[in-house]
């Protein structure tokens, strides 16, 4: 049986958005890390003083 | 009893290790052109010399295949521990003849640093480095980073090609061929560099106000850094020279993505969700404990007062910690006040590390994963009734048990880190570094991190910078590499 292959352009093609999904999530959980610190450093700020 | 390796193993061996070594004088190629077309003709004739040199060991290296004989697992990491060993004794060569380094010695520790994407440097008046020999700093980085041996097996594969990919701490197959694995860590590495490069490039050129060569210049040797979790840094000041916030965050997005093993990378590319996995669980909670450790040191300090700066430095501090990147934006003289507590909860960081299959360093986040989840095993076990069923099942890429043999596995390599760490400490001790110095900087070479708080200086004695070289050396290539080795020359010696 001859294995199924999209067409070169598509599988480019997919292959950028797949690339720029991953390059947005990375940045989202980048801000969400920096989201989670500033709670925290106002929590932490609050408490102390 | 051991067996002593026949010619044909040497062979085998010599082999491997020569077409490593061509492939890197083809790598030590690209800051040659570089230092050419800057006319920077020193340097040009100090890499000259390094591609002459590599190229000199791999021909010399390059001896007839032995016929009906592939690599085995023992030859595969014994290759990969020498390769590691040599690259770095050659690529110290331009350093040295740059006239930035006090010796040998010292310029070998930059290019171990440098291979292992560490980041610790006793490079003298780095802000006055010809631009090519910085280059070359950031090149090692990327090397090391992708892996010498990824860049090998995506050129040229064969028999027993996978004993090469494990041995260079690299546990997770993406692609059932070895060589369509590389060809992907390649694909994300180039369009991760693409973006990377645009953005810090932009930054650097709108907002800093740098010509379009020097914004090329700074974001080009700023991704390869972090994108390869290693740490230097065209300046001396790191990313701290740049006072700008945007390129902070710029900097974190690719302190993110590099200590992202390449397994997530691809589940991301095919939209699968990875919330679920042990180690992204994990790594979440542990950057969340050593930031909340970190923040509440500082607080009690009385450094930082208002929310703006506490968050920006004590987050930036501890994601480059975390991710095994060691890029700060607080000058080492200013880390070292940080308090006890801040102390801590870098060093913790820096010992835990990022993702397995990763270029970031330390025991991994999977590894502590499974670690607590057998300790909670093992304390269930105890208080519930002696017939109970305990089921160890977690989720890593699909459903996973944890069987005792990778408890044991897992549970050495964490120890070893953690000798290592405490080995290093013991020897800064004994040179006369203060403990609390000498385990923070113990660890952050043995973690491949690359934080500073002083004691990394071309004036500290040289038994330390040997112990350095050896703990980023073992703690890159996670031991096992490392064991063979040692084992391969020891049956030379004593083998029958």
């Amino acid at each position: 049986m001859v294995p199924f292959r999209l067409p070169r352009p598509r599988r480019v093609l997919a292959n950028m958005l797949g690339a720029l999904r991953t390059l947005v999530i990375e940045t989202f959980i980048a801000l969400m890390l920096f989201a989670a610190a500033t709670v925290l450093a106002l929590v932490i700020l609050s408490v102390v003083h | 009893m051991l067996l002593r390796p026949s010619a044909n193993d040497l062979r085998l061996i010599s082999r491997n290790l020569g077409r490593m070594m061509l492939l890197t004088a083809g790598a030590g190629m690209i800051p040659l052109v570089w230092a050419l077309a800057a006319a920077e003709w020193a340097p040009a004739t100090a890499f000259f010399v390094m591609v002459g040199l590599f190229a000199v060991v791999g021909l010399l290296g390059m001896v007839p295949q032995p016929r009906g004989e592939h690599l085995h697992w023992s030859h595969g990491m014994v290759v990969v521990a020498l390769v590691w060993l040599l690259v770095p004794i050659i690529g110290a060569v331009p350093l040295l003849l740059s006239g930035h380094y006090t010796g040998y010695l010292d310029a070998l520790f930059d290019a171990m640093s440098g291979l292992t994407t560490t980041g610790l440097s006793l490079a003298q008046d780095l802000d006055h480095m010809a631009s090519s020999m910085i280059f070359w700093r950031h090149v090692l980085h990327f090397l090391g980073g992708q892996g010498i041996i990824i860049a090998a097996l995506s050129l040229f594969t064969g028999a027993g090609a996978a004993t090469l990919y494990y041995g260079e701490a690299r546990d997770e197959q993406i692609f059932p061929s070895v060589r369509s694995t590389a060809r992907f860590i390649w694909l994300v590495s180039i369009i991760n560099g693409i973006a990377g490069v645009l953005v810090l490039g932009g930054i650097a050129h709108w907002v800093l106000g740098f010509s379009p060569l020097r914004s090329f210049y700074h974001s080009a040797t700023i991704f390869m850094a972090a994108f390869d979790t290693g740490g230097f840094s065209p300046q001396s000041t790191s990313i701290g020279y740049y006072h700008s916030a945007l390129f902070e965050a710029a900097t974190s997005v690719l302190m993110v993505a590099g200590a992202m093993s390449f397994g997530v990378h691809f589940a991301l590319w095919r939209r699968k969700s990875v919330l679920r996995n042990l180690e992204t669980k994990t790594i979440v909670a542990t950057f969340l404990g050593t930031l909340i450790i970190t923040q509440i040191g500082l607080v009690v300090a009385g450094l930082y007062a208002n929310v703006g700066e506490l968050t920006r430095q004590s987050f930036f501090q501890v994601l480059s910690a975390h991710t095994g990147t060691g890029f700060s934006t607080v000058p080492s003289a200013e880390l070292a006040t940080w308090s006890g507590l801040a102390f801590g909860g870098l060093a913790i960081a820096m010992g835990l590390g990022g993702m397995a299959s990763s270029t970031a360093g330390g025991v991994k986040s999977l590894r502590i994963g499974l670690t607590l989840k057998a300790i909670i095993a093992q304390v269930r076990q105890v208080l519930l009734p002696e017939g109970a069923v305990i089921s160890n099942r977690f989720w890593q890429n699909g459903p996973r048990t944890l069987t005792s043999e990778l408890t044991q596995a897992v549970m050495t390599v964490s120890l070893l880190y953690v000798a290592l760490y405490l080995v290093g400490a013991g020897i800064g001790l004994a040179a006369g570094v203060p403990l609390q110095s000498a385990l923070f900087e113990s660890v952050s070479a043995s973690a491949n991190v690359g934080l500073s708080v002083g004691v990394t200086s071309p004036a500290m004695p040289a038994a330390l910078k040997i112990t350095y070289i050896l703990q980023m050396w073992a703690g890159r290539l996670e031991f096992v590499a490392v064991f063979a080795l040692i084992g391969f020359a020891w049956a030379m010696v004593k083998g029958r």
